[in-house]
């Protein structure tokens, strides 16, 4: 086998011209040395002419600039985050004060703490738990799909039994359910500090939304492997010899960009919600960490005395969230046009 | 390098006994059962270095699933193939990695044979990389490549989308060239191209034969591209093969009555010149599923000539007395009938 007993290598080096059976002609040679455009470009390309598009991006960047900027704005107010000003609240709790210009959206009622660094800082929690749920979902979504739907058979009879176990799980219930539970293994609420529950529960929210999370895009990219598996250039890479990881990381992942990408910006504003949600119920994030949620569940008793208290938190959740899913509505029209209603 | 002059050449790929099996489930009855389809049923060929064996045959006779199970696209169910002496059917993956240089295919749909996200470069540095040739020169290497097949060098950026079914089948082809095969399937290659571009594509393959030496196992149902490109022709139905010989011995002398009715089958171009027809043979009901194939002789249930025996016994590929040496007939009773194959 080895290469030294291979045919005359001459032949093989001779680029010469074509055997005789005509090149084809294009008229531009400086036209065909540029780079044609990949596909991804030119969802790029067709993406940056979407006005909707833009201006939904443009309301995600302010928003991740508020969270970016938290302390900044916040030190602007002359404020700090979870200061108590107990004289500004009487004795049922009600907040004295309107918007002043030391507290630009007013206090809490009850403890008094500034609403605009509450509110703030609880872009963060939302933010940041959407990208890293999103991500991590993604991921594993992306994984396990690779696999189940390219190695077939057995692995493929077991993965998609769990799948459907997961998806076909209660989501709400079990979230509500578990994070008491997993608090509780994570070693929290009785001998630990307000902090340290607060960022137990932060972890444990994030591990139950990715784990409802990645069954949905695992079972979508399974299924796209199934198909594309049957392609022939899949057969002609087996063939070459490439080996099966290079085969799924180089022929069959830049298939799926496009699933991908429009799963993930289309989870983004899901998880938003989910966060928030669930800390208006009571098993997301707690205090001291500052969420949306919370705050909506805080305001409620408190609606018809502080209106604008509700209605921050609940403008922030509808706009993020709304800006993200026509943004990736948008991005799907990008990647599929074909699709566009 | 001619065809007929091969005596004493050991060939570079013998297959024996190979058998390609899958496993179907039913739905009958209460539990369902599993059957299996035979698709190759035990076929032996020999393939000599340099020379292209034609696979004939109507859809579903397991041409291609030989094929795909000769290089590995799929584990033979029993079997050997043997090239160059080395045993390569039952051997693993990784064992397999040196062969994957000696043998190459080439597809029949263009469109789907190229992986559509990867620019043509990327495309035919795979099987370098894989491999590590050409390392370091591998951009080199691929407009070498390029230009070898006919396309234009500068090509090296395009998405296989810019392409005409053609060129995405030069493409194809300087993929299977990059590693320097000795042995190329070519799975149906014109099948889905225009009749101008089959013969330029076929041109490219019988200059690719002449200056590199390549052995093509050539898979195709059109008799007459068969006829121009191959030196050795076999004829498969339903897994098996019945007819085996030199290309000049079985068109012109053909001799199971299956060769001689796929040969009066093709179109004949003489008619169209005022020519009166022949008389076709023609073939009555269905060819019978691959899952419970009909005892003996395969094709009895439709041959003409079927008789007790054929049922019985399984008719031997073998040559005959009044046959060339190297003309094999698996039939009871085969006979030659004259002058089929004007216009092929």
């Amino acid at each position: 086998m080895s290469a030294s007993g291979d045919v005359a290598q001459d032949p093989w080096s001779a680029p010469g011209p074509g055997p005789g059976t005509g090149v084809a002609t294009v008229p531009d040679a400086e036209a065909l040395r540029r780079p044609s455009d990949s596909p991804l470009r030119t969802a790029m390309r067709r993406l940056r002419r979407n006005k909707m598009a833009m201006v939904c991006l443009g309301i995600v960047i302010f928003f991740v600039l508020i969270a970016i900027f938290a302390d900044l704005l916040t030190k602007l107010e002359g404020e700090v985050l979870n200061d108590y000003h107990l004289d500004l609240v009487d004795d049922y709790g009600f907040p004295r004060i309107g918007p002043t210009s030391d507290h630009w959206f007013g206090v809490q009622p009850h403890d008094g703490r500034d609403v605009f660094a509450r509110w703030v800082y609880g872009a963060r929690p939302s933010l940041i738990i959407a990208f890293i749920a999103s991500l991590a979902s993604t991921f594993f979504g992306v994984l396990v799909g690779l696999v189940s739907g390219y190695l077939g058979g057995r692995v493929d009879a077991v993965i998609s039994w769990i799948i459907d176990l997961v998806l076909s799980l209660p989501y709400l219930l079990f979230a509500v359910a578990m994070v008491p539970i997993i608090v509780s293994i994570a070693g929290g609420v009785d001998n630990v500090t307000p902090e340290g529950n607060a960022q137990i529960r932060f972890f444990v929210l994030l591990f139950v939304l990715v784990f409802f999370g990645w069954a949905g895009l695992a079972r979508l990219i399974r299924g796209e492997v199934l198909s594309l598996k049957q392609r022939e250039f899949v057969d002609a890479a087996k063939v070459l010899g490439v080996p099966t990881w290079r085969l799924l990381r180089r022929e069959l992942l830049p298939n799926l960009v496009a699933p991908i990408i429009i799963q993930f910006t289309l989870a983004l504003p899901a998880y938003i919600v989910a966060e928030a949600g669930l800390s208006y119920l009571g098993v997301g994030l707690i205090d001291p960490i500052p969420s949306w949620g919370q705050m909506i569940d805080a305001a409620t008793n408190y609606y018809a005395a502080d209106p604008l208290f509700l209605w921050l938190p609940v403008l922030g959740v509808s706009v993020l969230t709304l800006a993200l899913s026509w943004f990736g509505d948008s991005v799907r029209d990008a990647f599929d046009p074909k699709a566009r209603r | 390098m001619e065809s007929t002059n091969r005596a004493g050449q050991t060939p570079i790929l013998t297959v024996r006994d190979l058998k390609m099996h899958f496993p179907v489930k039913n739905n009958e009855g209460l539990l369902g059962g599993r059957q299996i389809v035979k698709a190759v049923d035990g076929v032996d060929l020999d393939l000599y270095a340099g020379e292209t064996l034609g696979l004939v045959g109507e859809s579903g006779c397991g041409k291609s699933t030989l094929g795909r199970s000769i290089i590995r696209l799929t584990r033979p169910t029993a079997g050997s193939v043997l090239f160059q002496g080395t045993e390569m059917a039952t051997i693993g993956e990784r064992q397999l990695r040196p062969f994957r240089r000696k043998l190459q295919m080439i597809f029949q749909d263009p469109y789907g044979s190229l992986n559509p996200r990867q620019t043509v470069g990327t495309i035919i540095k795979t099987p370098l990389e894989v491999h590590g040739l050409a390392k370091g020169k591998e951009k080199e290497r691929v407009q070498d490549l390029l230009a070898r097949v006919g396309l234009n060098p500068e090509h090296y950026n395009r998405y296989p989308s810019e392409f005409s079914g053609g060129q995405r089948q030069r493409i194809g082809i300087a993929r299977a060239l990059a590693v320097e095969p000795q042995v190329i399937i070519a799975d149906e290659p014109v099948s889905a191209l225009d009749v101008s571009i089959q013969a330029q594509v076929i041109n490219l393959l019988n200059a690719l034969r002449r200056d590199l030496g390549i052995a093509f196992i050539f898979i195709a149902h059109d008799l007459g591209v068969v006829r121009h490109f191959c030196d050795r022709v076999a004829v498969m139905y339903l897994g098996k093969i019945v007819e085996y010989g030199p290309k000049h011995e079985v068109y012109e002398r053909p001799r199971h009555p299956y060769t001689q009715a796929l040969l009066s089958a093709a179109p004949d171009l003489n008619v169209v010149r005022g020519v009166p027809p022949k008389e076709h043979i023609r073939l009555v009901g269905d060819v019978p599923s691959p899952i419970d194939p009909p005892s003996g002789c395969r094709f009895r249930t439709r041959c003409w000539k079927a008789q007790a025996i054929c049922a019985e016994q399984e008719p031997v590929l073998e040559s005959r007395d009044d046959s060339a040496q190297d003309h094999r007939i698996a039939c009871h009773f085969p006979a030659q009938l004259e002058g089929l194959t004007a216009a092929v």
